[in-house]
């Protein structure tokens, strides 16, 4: 397989066709694009760093192993969503869900800000309604998780927690009120 | 200016968190959860999840590449092993047939046994082939000298 540099504008579409043609830079290029993402989705679901990683190296695996079944009109960021729901799910069954709170074992992404202090409040505050969050029913928890972490659409959300597009923003928007109830807010 | 309601407002505020709006609309927003007060709780609401959102580790897309490339390897030895048996039996008959020819030499002359012996070159056929030896006597070895010239 040929080891080209592959410029990071090319469509996800264009680096499909590239990997059809043997192409292992344009691999590297879909996996850099597309790892956090699915990192994400395995998190929210398996609630634990090792799983979702081992899940998340899995569903790449897949991904490129059935790299021909993908037709190139679709859509590779859904393929790749789906392929990572499925993955999570399917460790989720084959796995003892542990539920212990994960978040200290994990390196959190701080922003910067100018005031330290407010930072260093919220981020005390998050642990606290990272708690709360896990208290919330699945699809709940899952829609608010994905909305807010990784940025999902209402659509891709659905298309996770196995429903529609209002649905999963329905459970969005109940996962949110319910927070606040609890957290007082 | 766009008058905002709140259920629109809301649709914007993780986008807003995340830094992905457009000046205009983060501007616009601003303003909004500036007068709203249930804006306002929700947007700090998710600023504190989105500040803890859990990272992918650092290694982990190395780990990717590594086991993505090692699965297409496998699977591209995997599909040459099939040729293998093929691949085998085709060499020892080959290096049986070699055998053969070396053990079971046909009767042949002197002159093609001998890898090593020098014959004359001419144009003549009856002279071309000669065996050029050292009991080749005097007279004789004169006659193929007048041939070459």
């Amino acid at each position: 397989m040929a080891e080209v540099n592959i410029p990071k504008i090319k469509s996800d579409e264009v680096l499909v066709r590239m990997v059809y043609s043997g192409k292992l830079a344009a691999m590297d290029t879909l996996i850099d694009r597309y790892y956090s993402l699915c990192f994400g989705i395995c998190m929210a679901v398996l609630k634990d760093c090792d799983d979702a990683s081992d899940a998340c190296q899995n569903c790449f695996v897949n991904v490129f192993k059935n790299i021909g079944k993908f037709r190139g009109d679709g859509n590779f960021r859904s393929w790749v969503l789906t392929i990572a729901r499925n993955e999570s799910f399917s460790v989720l069954r084959q796995r003892k869900n542990r539920r212990e709170n994960v978040y200290e074992e994990i390196e959190p992404v701080l922003r910067n800000r100018e005031d330290v202090s407010r930072e260093v409040f919220l981020r005390i505050e998050s642990f606290r309604v990272r708690e709360v969050v896990e208290t919330l029913p699945d699809k709940q928890r899952l829609a608010i998780k994905l909305r807010i972490d990784e940025g999902l659409s209402f659509k891709e959300i659905g298309q996770i927690i196995g429903s529609s597009e209002g649905s999963s923003r329905v459970n969005y928007h109940h996962g949110i009120g319910k927070l606040k109830e609890l957290l007082g807010a | 200016m766009i008058i905002w309601e709140c259920i629109e407002a809301k649709g914007y505020l993780s986008a807003g968190v995340r830094g992905e709006l457009s000046e205009p609309i983060k501007a616009e927003l601003d303003r909004h959860v500036l007068d709203c007060s249930d804006c306002k709780g929700e947007l700090e609401l998710i600023e504190k999840l989105f500040i803890l959102r859990p990272a992918a580790p650092l290694q982990l897309p190395l780990e990717i590449k590594k086991a993505v490339r090692l699965e297409f390897f496998e699977a591209e030895t995997s599909y040459w092993r099939k040729f293998l048996p093929a691949a085998a039996v085709t060499t020892l008959l080959v290096s049986a047939s070699l055998l053969d020819k070396v053990l079971f030499l046909p009767d042949i002359s002197l002159l093609e046994q001998d890898f090593f012996v020098n014959v004359w070159p001419s144009e003549d056929y009856d002279l071309a082939g000669s065996l050029v030896l050292d009991d080749f006597s005097e007279e004789s070895l004169n006659l193929l000298f007048e041939e070459i010239k």
